[in-house]
C-alpha cells in the first residue's frame, strides 16, 4: 500500500447486501502521520436530475494508534431505503471512511436491496 | 462495484449565481448609498443645533407659489435679530430648505411663525449673518437600521452565491445536514422577504388609514372656500412624467383664515394629462367651492371625500404583504420539508388509513385556485380600471396591451377556478383497503363507493400509479418533472352497478421501489379515480398511498454479489 492511500475491503469481497443484513469489513491506511481520529460512515445519496440529497445513516468511529494500520468495522444495512434506479432520480448506497486530520477519505459503493441488485423502476418497461 | 465513485453536486449554474451577486451587490450599494446621504444630513443638523440661541422677531410670514408645473409651494418667513447691536435679517428657515407638493405642511409653518412673532433663531457663530429658524430634527439612530437592513440582503446573499463547503480532500459526499450554503441563502432569503412584508404592512397602515379619513371626512362640516391657485403638477420620473392636480383654496374655520390643496385624501400623481386639464379648467381662481374640514385640525380640509377611484391604490402595498409573507411561508415550508426528510424515511409517521377519500384534494384545489385567481384578477383590474378612467383607452393603448397579457392569464384562472367549483359537486369516491399498512408484494381488496349524483357518471376507471419526481434548479427557478414508472388498472366500470359500489383485488409489486421522500427526490405512489361524466368537469382525483419496503421476515437470507 504505498503512502496517502486508504482502502476499504468489505468480507468476502460483498457489494450487496440484503436489508437488516451485517456489513463486515476493514480500513486499511498507509498515512504519513498517525491519525488523530477516524469515522466509517453508511451514506446513501441520491443522483440523476434532481439536486442531490444526502443523508449519513450509521457512523462507527476509529481510533487509529499507526499511521498504518487496518481496523475493522461492522455496520447493519437499514431496512429503506433500497438502491434503485429510475429515468429521473437513483439512489446509491456507500461506505465513507475520513480520517482526520487533513480529511483522508475513502468511499465504496454498495446495494442494499432485497433482490441484491439495484431496483430498475423500469424493468418491466414504460408503462401504458 | 469496486471502484470509487466522485459525484458531483447539481443545482445552480454559475451565470445564475453572478446574475444574482449582482443583485445583491445593487441591494448593498443601495444601503450604502442611503447611509452615507443620511449621515451627511445627520452632520450637518447636528452642527446646526449648536449654532447659538438668538431672540428673533417675525417680520414677514407668507408663502410663495410654485413657479413652474414642476415646482412646488414655499415658506417665506423672514426675521431679524441683533447682534452685537446690529439689526441682522434672514429668511433661511432651516438647514435644507425645499419646496412641498402639500400645502398642509407651509400652513402650519405659516400658523406656527406668523407677523409679528417673537421666537428664536441659531446663529451660526462663525459667521453672524448666517442664521436658522429651526434646527433639522435629528435623525434617531433607529433610521439608520433601515439602509443598514438593505446592506445586511445584500452582503448575505452575495456570501450565500459563493460559499462552499470545506474542501473535500477524498471523493466522499458531504452530508446534507452540513451545508453551510444553503442556510445562508435561507436567511438571506427570510430577511429579503422581511423587507417586503414590513414595508407592505407600514404602507398598507398608512393607506388604509387614509381611506379610513377618506370615509370619515364625509362627516366632517362642510364649509364656502375660494379657489386662489390652480394647475396641472407634472413630477417627473425615471422614464415618463406622470401629473395631479393642484388645487389651492382659502376657506375659513373658527375665526381663522387657512389654505389648503387637498384635493382627494389620497395624493400622488399618475399618467393622463388631459382628464386633469379638465378639471383644473374647471377650477379657476375665484371660484367659489364648498371643502370638508376635519374639526380636530383645521389645517386638514379636502375637496372630495368618500369613495373615489383613487382609493384603489390601497390595494397596491398589499402586493408587498403578499410577497412578504408568501416568500417567507414558502422558504420556511422549504426549509422544514428538508428537515424532515432529510433522513429518507418511509414515512412512517404517516400510517396508511384504511379509507382514502379525494374531496380534500378538490377542495384544496378549489381554495388554492380562488385565492390565486382572486388576488391576479384583483390588481390586473384594479391597474386596467384606474389606467382607464385616468387617461382613457387611446391615451394608454400601450400600457393597456402590456395590461391584456394579465387579462388572458386572470380569465384562464377564472376558468380552471370555475371547473374546480363545478368539480365540487361530483359524486365523491371513497375508497377502503382491507388491510394496512401497505407493502411491496402485499395483496389486499380496494372497495369503492360513490356518493352524490354517481347517475351521472358513465365510466369509472382506478388506476395504480408509480411517479418518481426530482426537483432542480436552472438559474434562478426552481423546476420539479415528474414521471410515471408503474401504472395498473384496478378497475374499469362503465355499467352503472358497478360504478356506484365494487371491489377488486389490488396486487402490490413486490420488486419495484417502496414510497421514498427526500428534500428533492421522491417515489410517490397514488390511487387516480377517473369519473366520466358528460358536459361537465370529470371526476379526477388522486389519493396518496404509501407503501413500505418488504418486511425483514420476507427477505431471502442469503444475497451474493
Amino acid at each position: 500500500m504505498s503512502e496517502g492511500e486508504i482502502v476499504i475491503q468489505l468480507d468476502e469481497n460483498r457489494t450487496a447486501y440484503r436489508p437488516g443484513g451485517i456489513i463486515c469489513g476493514s480500513v486499511a491506511w498507509s498515512l504519513a502521520e498517525v491519525p488523530r481520529s477516524g469515522e466509517v460512515r453508511l451514506v446513501w445519496n441520491t443522483s440523476g436530475k434532481g439536486a442531490q440529497n444526502v443523508s449519513t445513516v450509521q457512523t462507527v468511529t476509529l481510533a487509529p494508534t499507526s499511521s498504518r494500520e487496518q481496523q475493522r468495522f461492522e455496520l447493519r444495512a437499514p431496512e429503506s431505503p433500497y438502491t434503485f434506479s429510475g429515468r429521473l432520480v437513483s439512489l446509491i448506497w456507500a461506505i465513507e471512511v475520513e480520517l482526520q486530520p487533513h480529511s483522508h477519505s475513502a468511499r465504496q459503493e454498495i446495494v442494499i436491496s432485497p433482490t441484491g441488485s439495484e431496483i430498475d423502476l423500469y424493468a418491466a418497461g414504460e408503462p401504458g | 462495484m469496486g471502484s470509487i465513485a466522485i459525484q458531483s453536486r447539481s443545482g445552480g449554474g454559475i451565470i445564475g449565481r453572478i446574475i444574482a451577486t449582482v443583485f445583491f451587490g445593487v441591494f448593498a450599494f443601495v444601503g450604502v448609498m442611503i447611509a452615507i446621504s443620511m449621515q451627511k444630513d445627520r452632520r450637518n443638523a447636528d452642527a446646526a443645533s449648536l449654532w447659538n440661541v438668538t431672540p428673533c422677531t417675525i417680520a414677514e410670514s407668507a408663502y410663495v407659489l410654485p413657479s413652474g408645473s414642476s415646482d412646488g409651494y414655499r415658506a417665506r418667513i423672514r426675521y431679524s435679530y441683533a447682534i452685537g447691536g446690529a439689526e441682522i435679517s434672514s429668511e433661511r428657515f432651516s438647514v435644507k430648505d425645499s419646496a412641498e407638493n402639500d400645502f398642509e405642511k407651509i400652513q402650519r409653518i405659516l400658523l406656527e411663525y406668523p407677523s409679528g412673532a417673537q421666537t428664536v433663531c441659531y446663529v451660526n457663530p462663525a459667521d453672524v449673518h448666517d442664521a436658522i429658524l429651526i434646527p433639522s430634527r435629528k435623525a434617531s439612530i433607529a433610521v439608520f437600521l433601515f439602509p443598514m437592513i438593505f446592506v445586511g440582503i445584500g452582503v448575505i446573499g452575495m456570501a450565500a452565491m459563493w460559499a462552499r463547503p470545506a474542501k473535500q480532500a477524498g471523493p466522499m459526499i458531504r452530508s446534507s445536514s452540513s451545508k453551510p450554503s444553503r442556510r445562508l441563502l435561507r436567511w438571506g432569503l427570510i430577511a429579503f422577504f422581511s423587507i417586503f412584508l414590513l414595508v407592505g404592512l407600514a404602507l398598507s397602515a398608512v393607506m388604509l388609514r387614509q381611506a379610513g379619513t377618506a370615509f370619515a371626512a364625509k362627516n366632517w362640516p362642510e364649509v364656502p372656500a375660494t379657489v386662489a391657485f390652480s394647475r396641472v403638477a407634472s413630477h417627473s420620473g425615471d422614464d415618463s412624467t406622470t401629473y395631479s392636480v393642484d388645487v389651492l383654496y382659502r376657506y375659513e374655520y373658527g375665526g381663522k383664515t387657512y389654505l389648503s390643496n387637498r384635493y382627494h385624501v389620497i395624493g400622488g400623481s399618475s399618467s393622463g394629462y388631459d382628464r386633469k386639464a379638465r378639471v383644473v379648467k374647471e377650477m379657476s381662481p375665484g371660484k367659489r367651492i364648498m371643502v370638508h374640514v376635519n374639526p380636530r385640525d383645521p389645517v386638514i380640509a379636502i375637496l372630495e371625500t368618500g369613495f373615489t377611484w383613487d382609493l384603489l391604490f390601497v390595494l397596491i402595498p398589499l402586493v408587498f404583504v403578499l410577497v412578504g409573507a408568501g416568500g417567507i411561508i414558502g422558504t420556511l415550508w422549504f426549509a422544514s420539508r428538508g428537515a424532515s426528510t432529510a433522513a429518507g424515511s418511509v414515512a412512517a409517521a404517516a400510517a396508511q388509513s384504511p379509507q382514502l377519500s379525494g374531496g380534500s384534494s378538490r377542495r384544496g384545489k378549489f381554495i388554492g385556485l380562488s385565492i390565486f385567481t382572486l388576488i391576479w384578477n384583483g390588481f390586473t383590474w384594479t391597474f386596467v380600471i384606474l389606467v382607464i378612467h385616468d387617461g382613457g383607452v387611446k391615451a394608454n393603448l400601450c400600457f393597456l396591451s402590456f395590461l391584456s397579457v394579465f387579462v388572458i392569464i386572470g380569465l384562464g384562472t377564472l376558468f380552471l377556478t370555475g371547473q374546480s367549483l363545478l368539480q365540487l359537486f361530483n359524486p365523491t369516491v371513497q375508497l377502503t383497503l382491507s388491510r394496512t399498512p401497505l407493502h411491496l408484494g402485499d395483496n389486499v381488496i380496494l372497495k369503492w363507493e360513490l356518493a352524490g349524483r354517481y347517475d351521472r357518471v358513465q365510466r369509472l376507471t382506478i388506476v395504480l400509479e408509480g411517479r418518481e419526481s426530482a426537483r432542480y434548479r436552472r438559474g434562478t427557478d426552481t423546476h420539479t418533472d415528474t414521471k410515471v414508472f408503474f401504472r395498473q388498472t384496478i378497475a374499469d366500470a362503465a355499467k352503472q352497478v358497478e360504478i356506484v359500489k365494487g371491489q377488486k383485488p389490488l396486487s402490490i409489486p413486490a420488486t419495484t421501489m417502496h414510497t421514498f421522500d427526500s428534500s428533492d427526490n421522491h417515489i410517490e405512489w397514488k390511487i387516480v379515480v377517473k369519473g366520466e361524466i358528460p358536459n361537465w368537469p370529470d371526476i379526477n382525483d388522486e389519493m396518496k398511498l404509501t407503501i413500505l419496503p418488504l418486511p425483514l421476515s420476507e427477505i431471502k437470507p442469503e444475497v451474493q454479489s
